[in-house]
């Protein structure tokens, strides 16, 4: 045993039997180490392989247009991006409309203290900031992440929710 | 087990597993090799160092946590899924003036401000394949198998002409010009172009949604693109294609880009209003034939459409 540290640097000085053993044990964990590395890699890569890396559907993240097309108290809603911006005095933040009940797309209503939504589907209420007054809707309406890009143009991301519903400060 | 078979075996998991290990290595390695990944790293250090975290922290941040992604444009009205942004990054961006290419700005910001790239994408105007991510895929020459490639500069009018009908208006003056050539050449003679002229030749009423492949490039040599088989063709019919009975045109280059810009822009692909543009109320497109229908033919179909 005393001298299995250089069974496996110099094998050609190996002479009895226990430092074959040694040796093969080493060869046997090299293969079983290699075999189980590369066998999960192998799955793992199958798995990435089966997530696109994209997908045909339009950007999540997308313009909305520059900061002065939307003046101050104003309610934008974008055109098929089933998003609404809204602007006040002291900040501008962008707010979904699609109803968290079943999907439906929401109607702002205007000059409304409470209801600043309502879905004409099945009828949930929704507050200006969206929070659920009413209705089957489960949860309040997300809102997505806004920032302003080196152009001046507003962009939204909507894959990511701002869930501590800061507004952007233009 | 024998002693012999075990050690094999025991072989035979060393190599595959090293084996395996090397494929993944080389897959890793390959796979972040990618152009356009080299490209989305080229252009965050170029952004980085053209904005001020000052001025705009929220977009500094983002841009610092920028990763390489695919970006693609998706217009469903078109057919088209253009990749082509996932290199040219910075083809709205003011600040990219002058910076090298892929991220050059678009060097006619006022044609952009009409079509946004977000709504647009690039192919409908530049041709190309739109799915590619490679600079040969894309074709930006010709390549094989891919009978679109992009539209070469002489011809790039052509492309306008598919949705804007109005020439004069948008100031497409090699349009306006092949038109004129066209009807200078009798072309209405033996072509039909909306229901006027006549039928000799083939109709050319949708020459720019003809399939591509239907044309026989035998004599065009290697550049195998339908926008040079027309070029090619004005300059001797019959060579390009054997057994026409269309004479040689005497015509010099530059008109010959003008007769093709022209020919290449008829489509009758229709495009949702909201992409294509408002015309004066009272355009009529021009007449391109110059024939008289003889008086006493009652079914002439002459109704200046
Ligand atoms: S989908 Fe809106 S209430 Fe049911």
């Amino acid at each position: 045993m005393q001298n299995s540290s250089n069974a496996t640097t110099l094998p050609m000085d190996a002479a009895d039997g226990m430092v074959n053993e040694d040796r093969r044990g080493f060869v046997k964990k090299l293969g079983v180490t290699a075999l189980a590395l590369g066998v999960v890699g192998a799955v793992v890569e199958c798995g990435r392989f089966l997530k696109p890396n994209v997908l045909y559907e339009p950007s999540r993240v997308f313009k909305v247009g520059e900061v002065n097309q939307f003046p101050f108290g104003s309610r934008t809603v974008i055109e098929g991006k089933a998003v609404e911006i809204v602007r006040e005095k002291d900040g501008v933040y962008a707010i979904s409309l699609v109803c968290t009940h079943l999907g439906c797309l929401l109607k702002p209503v205007l000059n409304d203290q409470e209801i600043g939504y309502s879905c004409p589907c099945h009828g949930s209420n929704f507050s200006p900031k969206g929070d659920v007054l009413g209705g089957p809707a489960p949860r309040a309406l997300p809102w997505y992440d806004v920032y302003m890009d080196n152009t001046g143009n507003l962009v939204v991301d909507a894959s990511k929710e701002n869930q501590k519903r800061t507004k952007l400060v233009v | 087990m024998e002693k012999a078979v075990l050690r094999k075996l025991t072989s035979l998991c060393v190599i595959c597993g090293v084996a395996g290990i090397a494929l993944l290595g080389i897959m890793e390695f390959r796979d972040g090799k990618r152009e356009w990944k080299h490209f989305q790293i080229e252009y965050k250090e170029l952004l980085l160092k053209k904005i001020s975290r000052d001025r705009n922290p929220a977009f500094y941040e983002r841009v610092l946590g920028m990763k390489p992604e695919i970006k693609q444009i998706v217009i469903d009205d078109w057919g088209a899924v253009d990749r082509c942004v996932s290199c040219h990054l910075g083809v709205d961006d003011p600040l990219f003036a002058d910076t090298k290419q892929p991220f050059r700005t678009h060097p006619r910001p006022e044609l952009l401000k009409f079509h946004p790239v977000e709504k647009y994408g690039c192919t409908i105007c530049h041709g190309g394949q739109d799915l590619s991510t490679t600079y040969q895929g894309a074709a930006h020459k010709t390549i094989a198998h891919w009978p679109v490639p992009m539209v070469e500069k002489g011809l790039i009018q052509s492309r306008c002409g598919l949705c804007h009908k109005d020439f004069a208006a948008i100031g497409a003056d090699k349009l306006v010009k092949g038109r004129e050539i066209y009807k200078e050449m009798h072309c209405a003679g033996c072509h039909v172009i909306n229901r006027q002229g006549g039928a000799v030749g083939p109709e050319l009423s949708a020459f720019a949604d003809k399939d591509p492949g239907a044309f026989s490039y035998a004599a065009l040599g290697d550049n195998h693109s339908k926008q040079n088989w027309v070029v090619e063709h004005f300059k001797n019919p019959q060579k390009i294609s054997s057994g026409s009975p269309m004479r040689p045109l005497a015509l010099n280059d530059y008109q010959v880009e003008c007769l093709s810009s022209y020919v290449l822009s008829l489509s009758q692909r229709d495009f949702p209003s909201r992409y294509t543009a408002k015309e004066r109320a009272d355009f009529v497109p021009p007449k391109v034939d110059t024939m008289v229908p003889e008086a006493n033919l009652t079914n002439s179909d002459d109704d200046g459409k």
